[in-house]
């Protein structure tokens, strides 16, 4: 199993994007997100102010009523 | 005032708070004023306008998908009405502002701040002029009303006769440090002269080209590059954390090591409420003699300093940014302080007891260039605050405070504005005494109540604040920033240094984000509090007596042994016992002035 | 002096596209212009969808009126002629001439009085056309407008079918023509077998407004309004009142565009005129040519931001095909063929 499979629900990714206002900020944190294939995800936090944006982008990995991925058992690939 | 009819309109499908407390000021002012229910549309708004010949309507809509052609159809509808002319339009919401309401057709846009007074004044046609207090950002004075008077008068005479003989045998003395500051100050700073009482280090780069390992000159193309981010990134709305008026300026430290990445979190931290910023440089820096010039990026650790690294830094800075460079531990003491002066620096950062017995450098050294720094620090008008790091060693704090005090009167008699820097920490004295098993107030206070006790000066706590007590969890490291950041608010001193959320993370580099989570920390310790206290125990002001009691006892035994000098390398001011080792860098450099 | 209303359906229709080609048009065929905006024109990127917009750039010798707060945010170096009366979120206007060339910064009037300002300002200043650019889909204040360019595209919806049926209801509705009112008045009336009476409201919003206002009359001849006519009083107008042998003459077209659904709207003017009723405005249009943009903002709920994409262009211009009026692509087919389209003699 992927070591993802080990997050209990979601993986928070706490940055500061440079960027010129915040729909840029939304973009460009969109973009980060699908490049590191989380595809699921919600932007929980933004705020833009001078040079950039605070961020906090949620990738869900586990919702509740999913089939939990830990649930599957097995070792972490390397 | 002529009596408005004013229709409010929530356009959301919930009402708004913000819409309701305009219409309970403009009905206070005597206006006729009729709010209509949430989620009506455009039409219905327009039929209400008519019906009731509305004079001004106020919307209130979050903007979001397709809402911007929805509130343009509704501006359309008021002048197909052919009401247009005659009926003055205003919005508020989360992200509206000025330039947005233009676009929409509006006549005013109210961004999620606006203060109650400005939508009153739109209605009634008058122009609004924000109060002076809590509007724009202006630059904070740490001196304030400060007045440098003595409460203690015994204290007082005794700081006065070890100041007096310190300066006479600085009168007589030169260092490198000094020299080459002054010849710094004729434009010959890397020239023959001062390479010969330079580093070897230095004399490569300047005569051969050949830069110390780790640094790298920045080339004009990344140099273009940021100038245009920070030229369209300016902090428009730097947000305030003081609340109240004795709540402290706000101070983040910096020195990632590359002045890029400074400015970057520097601009960051901004915006997100910093009142100043404090520069670092790299601990060699303050272990060589004569300073490199030009633009360098360092990969450790400290961010050096040369006349082109702080003119570049000083441009981004926003005019409201306190800005200081710290000059007070190492070689280079009088030259670092020319050089922030001449850059721009408001403040800077003198202190040779620490300097000396916690921070590497020889006592005599230090002293004579820390005294020539402080004229220069005079010249500029630059405040220097004088940190008690030597505790963190584990010089019990009175000693500390009163090698402190000593700086303090030197600083006054040279014309200069010192500014204490009591640590507001969990330090080897306090784990070891116990005052801190119940709390983490009471000691820190009685500090502050000591220091107060003796002199009318001003107090930045630091550096930064809470040392010793973060984790590297960032939850935990903001929160004990934030708390005692309503502590240096409840004990109503000028200034604080914050930690970021990575203080007790030693593994890497500090992030942006770290920085940012203990702005909020604080800003939301000043919110929570207001004009409210913490309060102390009565076991501070009994340790705020212990304490000055001890300070007496120090400053007569440094009196009796007739030289502040030898005081330090004696232990006076802090044994070896307990963790002062007098510094060896520039031993013996000090000389007779000719 | 001829004014020319550059109108959009929605954001991104390419409104200021439209008015950059006639600008430059104008700079080629050496025609002094002056340009002003009814919304907020030339910043980089969008107000709202925080989209890059296209830049406005003005050459010397031009007008412009913009905002007090604005004449300093181009690259243009302006100075301002005339201080006018009206007032925007950014400042009062300001007549100003273009100095040294460069783009500008331009919020203007945003109703109709003020642009009434706006072109007496210009009465002297040899002038020959305004150019009027739009904002979102704001068109009332572009009503007076000698002529009028109306810019659409996939920005209003991506759904191509859609957009064909809506544009035909536009261009039915700009197109309709001028008629003279039975009585010299500016307050709505209707004139029926009893007279002629004034309605209790200008303008007829809500299908419950018509059935208070019309309810039992009959015989009813002309209606005309003042405001707005929506397309939901419309249908129920059509429902009460007998369309035969009655005119409804409105002061405007674009005052019967305002109401929320235009497919509504479409029904009921084509009820109204198959029954035999008859309808004009006052004070029409020349609805010039139809300029059409193959972008549009992609909303992602996810991430809440604005994706920019495009429709086929081959798609886009098949379905504008046959509207009786000249539909450009402008970034293809260049700022001359939109001259001719607009300057020409219908």
């Amino acid at each position: 199993m992927e070591a993802k499979a080990r997050v209990v629900d979601a993986l928070d990714i706490e940055t500061f994007l440079i960027c010129e206002n915040e729909e840029e900020g939304r973009r460009v944190s969109a973009g980060l997100m699908e490049s590191m294939g989380l595809s699921d995800f919600d932007l929980v936090y933004i705020h833009h102010e001078g040079i950039g944006a605070r961020v906090r982008i949620r990738a869900y990995i586990n919702r509740p009523g999913d089939r939990y991925t830990w649930l599957e058992g097995g070792e972490i690939n390397d | 005032m002529t009596k408005k009819r004013v229709l409010l309109s929530p356009l959301d499908p919930v009402h708004d708070i913000g819409l309701k407390m305009i219409k309970n000021a403009l009905d206070e002012a005597g206006h006729d004023t009729y709010l209509l229910p949430p989620d009506v549309t455009p039409g219905e708004i327009v039929e209400e306008a008519l019906e009731k010949e509305a004079e001004v309507i106020l919307l209130s809509r979050t903007l979001g998908y397709g809402v911007a052609e929805l509130l343009g159809r509704f501006v359309d509808l008021v002048e197909g009405a052919g009401i247009r002319h005659r009926v003055k339009i205003g919005i508020g919401g989360m992200a509206i502002k000025p330039a947005i309401a233009a676009e929409l057709g509006f006549d005013q846009g109210f961004g999620p701040k606006t203060p109650v007074e400005e939508a009153v004044a739109f209605v009634e046609g008058k122009t609004y002029t924000p109060p002076r207090e809590g509007s724009a950002k202006r630059k904070g004075d740490l001196v304030r009303e400060r007045t440098y008077e003595y409460h203690h008068q015994e204290i007082k005479s005794l700081l006065e006769e070890i100041s007096e003989k310190t300066l006479q045998w600085y009168e007589k003395i030169q260092s490198p440090g000094i020299k080459r500051a002054e010849l710094r100050e004729k434009g010959l700073a890397g020239e023959k002269e001062y390479l010969e009482i330079s580093d070897d280090s230095i004399k490569d780069f300047f005569s051969d080209g050949i830069l110390p390992s780790g640094l790298r000159l920045i080339d004009g193309e990344e140099q273009k590059a940021l100038e245009s981010i920070i030229s369209a990134g300016r902090v428009d709305n730097p947000r305030i954390l003081q609340r109240q008026p004795h709540q402290p300026l706000v101070f983040i430290q910096y020195g990632t090591g590359c002045p890029f990445m400074d400015i970057a979190h520097v601009k960051g931290t901004e915006g997100w409420g910093a009142d100043g910023v404090v520069h670092f440089d790299p601990s060699w820096g303050a272990k060589t003699e004569g300073l490199l010039s030009g633009l360098l990026s360092h990969e450790e650790n400290g961010s050096v300093i040369t006349d082109e690294n702080l003119k570049l830094i000083k441009k981004a800075l926003e005019s409201s940014t306190l800005w200081q460079v710290r000059a007070h531990r190492g070689l280079n003491t009088p030259e670092t302080v020319l050089l922030a002066g001449e850059a721009g620096a408001e403040l800077t950062k003198i202190n040779p007891v620490y300097g000396s017995l916690g921070g590497g450098t020889d006592p005599e050294r230090l002293l004579a260039d820390s005294i020539k720094a402080m004229e220069y620090a005079a010249r500029y008008k630059m405040p220097f605050d004088m940190p008690t790091n030597e505790e963190l060693c584990g010089v019990p704090a009175y000693k500390a405070f009163a090698g402190m005090l000593i700086v303090t009167q030197l600083g006054l008699a040279l014309g200069a504005q010192p500014v204490l820097q009591p640590l507001f920490c969990y330090s080897p004295e306090m784990m070891l005494g116990g005052q801190m098993e119940d709390n983490y107030i009471d000691y820190n206070a009685a500090k502050v109540m000591a220091l107060r006790g003796i002199i009318d000066a001003p107090i930045w706590a630091g550096a930064p604040i809470g040392f010793l007590t973060h984790t590297e969890e960032r939850v935990q490291s903001s929160v004990s920033t934030s708390f005692h950041a309503g502590m240096a608010a409840s004990l109503e001193i000028e200034g604080i240094s914050i930690a970021s959320a990575d203080e007790a993370y030693s593994g890497g580099p500090i992030t942006l984000p770290a920085r940012i989570d203990t702005l909020q920390g604080t800003g939301e310790a000043f919110r929570f509090l207001g004009s409210a206290r913490m309060q102390p125990t009565p076991k501070a002001e009994e340790w705020a007596e212990e304490l000055t009691e001890n300070i007496l006892k120090v400053l007569k035994e440094v009196v009796k042994n007739g030289s502040f000098l030898d005081s330090l390398y004696q232990g006076i001011l802090g044994s070896q016992k307990e963790g002062a080792y007098p510094g060896r860098n520039g031993r013996g450099t000090v000389l007779k002035r000719k | 002096m001829k004014v020319i209303g550059v109108a959009g359906t929605a954001k991104n229709t390419g409104k200021t596209t439209t008015t950059m080609a006639l600008i430059e048009t104008a700079g080629e065929k050496s025609i002094p212009l002056a340009v002003t905006s009814i919304g907020l024109d030339g910043e980089e990127f969008d107000q709202v969808t925080g989209l890059p917009k296209p830049r406005l750039k003005l050459p010397e010798g031009a007008y412009i009126i913009t905002a007090e707060r604005c004449i300093s945010g181009g690259t243009a170096r302006l100075e301002t002629v005339k201080e006018l009366k009206a007032q925007t979120p950014l400042g009062k206007l300001h007549l100003a001439r273009v100095k040294k060339e460069g783009r500008v910064l331009m919020a203007g009037p945003n109703n109709r009085r003020d642009l009434d300002e706006v072109t007496q300002s210009l009465e002297d200043s040899g002038a020959e056309i305004l150019i009027v650019d739009g904002a979102l889909n704001r068109m009332a204040p572009l009503a007076g407008t000698d002529l009028f360019i109306l810019a659409t595209g996939a920005a209003r919806t991506s759904n191509l079918a859609t957009l064909r049926r809506e544009t035909r209801t536009l261009v039915k509705v700009l197109n309709l023509p001028q008629m003279v009112p039975g009585e010299k008045t500016n307050r709505s009336y209707m004139i029926s077998e009893t007279g002629t009476v004034f309605l209790e409201t200008d303008s007829l919003l809500s299908g419950e407004k018509v059935k208070k206002v019309f309810n039992g009359k009959s015989g009813v001849k002309e209606i005309n309004i003042k405001g707005v006519l929506t397309g939901e009083a419309f249908a129920e107008l059509g429902k009460i009142v007998s369309p035969e042998g009655c005119r409804i003459v409105l002061s405007n077209p674009i005052n019967l565009l305002l109401g929320e659904n235009l497919q509504e709207l479409n029904k009921a003017v084509d009820n109204w005129l198959k029954s035999g009723g008859k309808l004009g405005v006052e004070f029409g249009l020349s609805l010039q040519a139809i300029t059409i943009n193959p972008f549009f903002p992609d909303w992602q709920e996810r991430g809440r931001f604005y994706q920019p994409r495009f429709v086929e262009e081959k798609d886009l211009k098949n379905s504008f095909r046959s509207l009786g009026v000249p539909v450009i692509n402008v970034v293809r087919e260049g700022g001359n063929r939109l001259w001719g389209a607009v300057f020409s003699e219908k």
